[in-house]
């Protein structure tokens, strides 16, 4: 018995970038194609195309590309197709938008962000897609979906000081993006930054923005708990289900089915039903999050986190990660109240998956003292290791904030390694 | 509407610059983990792409319609206003195919999926839990106009392997890789055998290796880590963009010495190499070019845009990812060129660390900065190597280092890679030969 699946993607995507507040560059990009698995007992086939019209001749290069592939024993067909009732995933204002808007976009950003004349260089980049999938081959599945992402990189000078900031803010409306909002936040943290000083080695109490969550509850989500890593001994995680990682206030989870998130669809790249998967429930490390192969490899149920394009295999990754922390919650004010501690405000470094170690520079961060933020900070590294990362969790913040397909407070731990002088 | 057409009718409504590519891609995969294939797949893509200057501004655009993409960059040009520029540049016409000995084309399926698991299964020994084997060929045709004249086509394979091997001992995880290809066929694949062993063999070897020692040293570089550095650290400032975006330490010093002892070359020329081509993504004939001689800062990289800015003429390093993506400045082969040192002689220091291979790094171009860690390494007492060490970090200034290399081996060495810029990732070759630099900054962050 053959098995089958035709997997399109068509779309749009416009980007606009600004570099020293002039608009650089204006792209459009439309895109149709189609991927193609073919499964005959323990062997699979994969073909992909742009050209629309030769689908057969797809199916059929994938037939015999399974034909000439060998078995997998942990090959176990393709799930049952489903789909969840999500609100908020497509604005018809993005699908039908206009460059010149995005455009308009970009200026708005980059006005906002003159608020001094210390602010030397101002880039942003202003995305807009809007993207319909479609999966054939055992019944019929359609969504479309549009997304929305604007950031801002600035640079402030005063004299020989050089400083920078940044701000992002995404979703699937062009309502859940605020271009005023990012120009001047970046601009303010720039100047923030301009008197940054180092600080003694030490352990310090430190404030995590959610700016930098992505790579502290997304990676512990998207990468450790990634099925495939898991199975493979990748990832720290492997062999840890039913660990203790974190205080029982603590619940992480992936949920695809969250009205309006960025990572939110009614089916996965599978045609898998999203739903929400507790990956650490009460400070127990519960579920990974699976595609149909690792699912099935361990006889459990697809969490509908398959993630592709129509040129690759199926792949995992997060839906929308939020951090729950019900009883530990509290206000800015008592967040900051720290005698002396660190904000970390942004970092480009990710965890090791294989030790879950987390040395890293504090790309934005800033120095706290007596509740109040003080300066910024200059070539300070971090060290956490991921399995205790939630065990020192004090406080998280009351407000939630979505950084990409991560929602998640301001999270203060009580102590973490810094490495400055 | 053919591409010639396309120009005369984005010519006709006001466009000054105008280019068309049109490009056939075709890539197979296999990538095998512990023995069993986890993907097998083929595809081709084709699409166009047309770019034009309007008034100093760009429009960009990509997809399957020529007609429909000339009307839409134009009226992306127009939705924005940029600094005036006249493009200027010579140019070219002519046909090319990459040699190859066994065109991957014509290898089965079949055969590409039994001989990475067999390369796999060489890896797997003793203490090494997971090997994983990624290999990839691609065929990409490519042709380009524009508007200045030029009309290029040419079709390039490339063909990598790649290993990765993951030992474990003790609740120890170590990792190494290795990595061969080019712009080269199936050849790539019988030469590999080899280095899946190495691969593996590393990976072991790492779990009984010491945490590296933080502080000031005499360095010996390998050229693995010298190849990246020079990439990442160097050859990035030595992009013309980031110049005129104010991005590079390296503005304002063509002229200037900016290193001792030391050569530095961007070359697509080399026959077989991964980042080789004939002609970049504007069509412009790829050439060797000396961007350090004996220390002096000679030029930068350049694509139509840039050249024109600068007065200069392009030096043919306008490449994109693929039909989607606009060329921007990019490296080729970017490299140390040899010396005349024996590796030997390059280690007979008193005392030192030797820093072998590259994980990941980062710089800041605009500064200078740099932090790489490198994958192993190895103490040096007297010449001798005397213990093996682990995930060496090295951090400084990339001027700094230039100017303090002491001596520079014979044994030039490349290494294929796949370098990112803007969202847009070509593939490159980094090279060098052994090193030997008069003090380093180890440890950084630990």
């Amino acid at each position: 018995m053959m098995e089958k699946e035709i997997f399109i993607q068509r779309g749009r995507v416009i980007s606009v970038h600004a570099e020293r507040g002039v608009i650089k560059r204006a792209e459009e990009r439309r895109f149709e194609g189609a991927g193609i698995r073919v499964i005959k007992g323990k062997k699979m086939g994969f073909y992909f195309t742009t050209d629309l019209k030769r689908i057969d001749d797809a199916l059929r290069k994938a037939e015999e590309i399974c034909d000439a592939n060998m078995e997998d024993k942990d090959l176990k067909g393709l799930p049952d197709l489903g789909k969840s009732n999500v609100k908020g995933i497509f604005d018809s204002k993005i699908a039908e938008i206009d460059v010149s808007e995005a455009v308009e976009i970009a200026k708005r950003i980059i006005e906002a962000a003159k608020i001094s004349e210390k602010i030397y260089s101002i880039s942003c980049d202003v995305t807009l897609s809007h993207v319909k999938t479609e999966i054939y081959g055992r019944g019929e599945q359609e969504e479309e979906r549009t997304f929305v992402g604007i950031s801002s990189y600035i640079t402030a000078r005063d004299g020989m000081k050089s400083s920078t900031g940044m701000e992002m803010n995404s979703g699937r409306s062009l309502l859940s993006v605020d271009p005023e909002f990012v120009g001047r936040k970046a601009a303010e943290l720039a100047l923030m930054s301009l008197d940054s000083i180092q600080i003694e080695t030490g352990d310090y109490p430190v404030l995590i923005h959610p700016l930098a969550s992505p790579n502290f509850i997304g990676f512990l989500v998207s990468a450790a708990a990634n099925a495939e890593n898991i199975q493979q001994g990748r990832s720290f995680l492997t062999g840890k289900i039913g660990h203790l990682m974190g205080r029982e206030e603590i619940s992480v989870v992936d949920d695809g089915t969250l009205e309006g998130g960025v990572g939110t669809r009614g089916f996965d790249d599978e045609g898998v039903a999203t739903r929400r998967t507790e990956v650490i429930s009460s400070g127990v490390f519960k579920s990974a999050i699976h595609n149909s192969y690792t699912a099935f490899k361990e006889g459990v149920e697809s969490t509908g986190n398959a993630t592709r394009t129509y040129n690759s295999i199926p792949s995992i990754s997060m839906n929308n990660v939020l951090l729950e922390a019900k009883g530990i919650e509290a206000e800015e004010d008592e967040l900051l109240s720290m005698k002396k501690g660190v904000i970390l405000y942004s970092t480009d470094d990710t965890p090791n998956l294989a030790n879950g170690e987390f040395s890293g520079l504090i790309a934005l961060g800033f120095l706290v003292e007596k509740g109040e933020i003080k300066s910024g900070l200059r070539e300070v590294g971090f060290g956490v290791n991921m399995m205790e990362f939630l065990k020192k969790v004090e406080l998280v913040g009351k407000k939630r904030r979505s950084v990409g397909s991560v929602i998640a407070p301001e999270i203060r731990v009580s102590s973490m390694r810094l490495a400055g002088k | 509407m053919d591409p010639e057409e396309a120009i005369s009718y984005a010519l006709d409504l006001g466009a000054e610059f105008v280019e068309i590519r049109h490009q056939k891609i075709s890539v197979t995969e296999v990538f095998v983990v512990n023995g069993v294939i986890r993907r097998l797949s083929s595809g081709d893509e084709s699409g166009y792409s047309v770019r034009v200057l309007l008034d100093g501004s760009w429009g960009f655009s990509s997809g399957p319609s020529l007609k429909e993409l000339v009307d839409s960059s134009l009226k992306l040009a127009k939705s924005h206003k940029g600094e005036k520029i006249e493009i200027k540049g010579r140019s070219f016409s002519g046909s090319y195919i990459s040699s190859v000995k066994v065109p991957p084309d014509q290898v089965s399926v079949e055969r590409k999926a039994r001989d990475a698991v067999e390369l796999c299964k060489r890896g797997m020994i003793n203490e090494v839990r997971n090997f994983n084997v990624s290999y990839v060929d691609g065929a990409v045709e490519e042709e380009v106009f524009n508007s200045i004249g030029t009309k290029v086509r040419q079709k390039i394979y490339r063909t990598r392997v790649s290993f990765s091997a993951y030992a474990h001992r003790a609740g120890i995880t170590e990792r190494a890789m290795e990595s061969a290809g080019g712009t080269r066929g199936y050849e790539v694949v019988e030469e590999s055998a080899e280095l899946a062993e190495t691969a593996a063999k590393r990976a072991v070897e790492l779990l009984s290796a010491k945490s590296a020692p933080a502080g000031k040293f005499q360095a010996v570089i390998d050229p693995k880590l010298a190849g990246v550095f020079v990439h990442e650290a160097f050859g990035h400032a030595a992009e013309a963009d980031e110049v005129l975006a104010g991005m590079s330490v390296l503005e304002g010093r063509i002229g200037q010495r900016v290193g001792e002892n030391v050569n530095i070359v961007d070359d697509p020329t080399i026959e077989g190499l991964y980042g080789s081509y004939k002609f970049d993504s504007e069509g412009s004939e790829g050439r060797r070019k000396l961007i350090v001689e004996g220390g002096v800062l000679k030029g930068f990289m350049h694509n139509l845009e840039t050249s024109s800015k600068m007065g200069v003429e392009s030096t043919g390093n306008g490449r994109a990812m693929d039909f989607r993506n606009p060329p921007i400045v990019r490296m080729s082969n970017t490299f140390i060129d040899r010396g005349d040192a024996d590796l030997d002689e390059i280690l007979r220091i008193k005392e030192g660390i030797y820093a072998m291979g590259s994980l990941y790094g980062y710089t800041e171009p605009a500064k200078g900065q740099f932090m790489f860690k490198a994958e192993e390494g190895w103490l040096i007492r007297n010449g001798e190597l005397v213990e093996k060490l682990r995930e060496v970090a090295i951090a400084g200034n990339t001027l700094d280092i230039l100017r303090n290399i002491e001596l520079v081996g014979k044994d030039l060495r490349f290494s294929p890679g796949t370098c990112g810029k803007d969202g847009q990732w070509v593939p490159v070759t980094t090279g060098s030969p052994h090193i030997r630099v008069r003090e380093v900054v180890f440890g950084g962050l630990r």
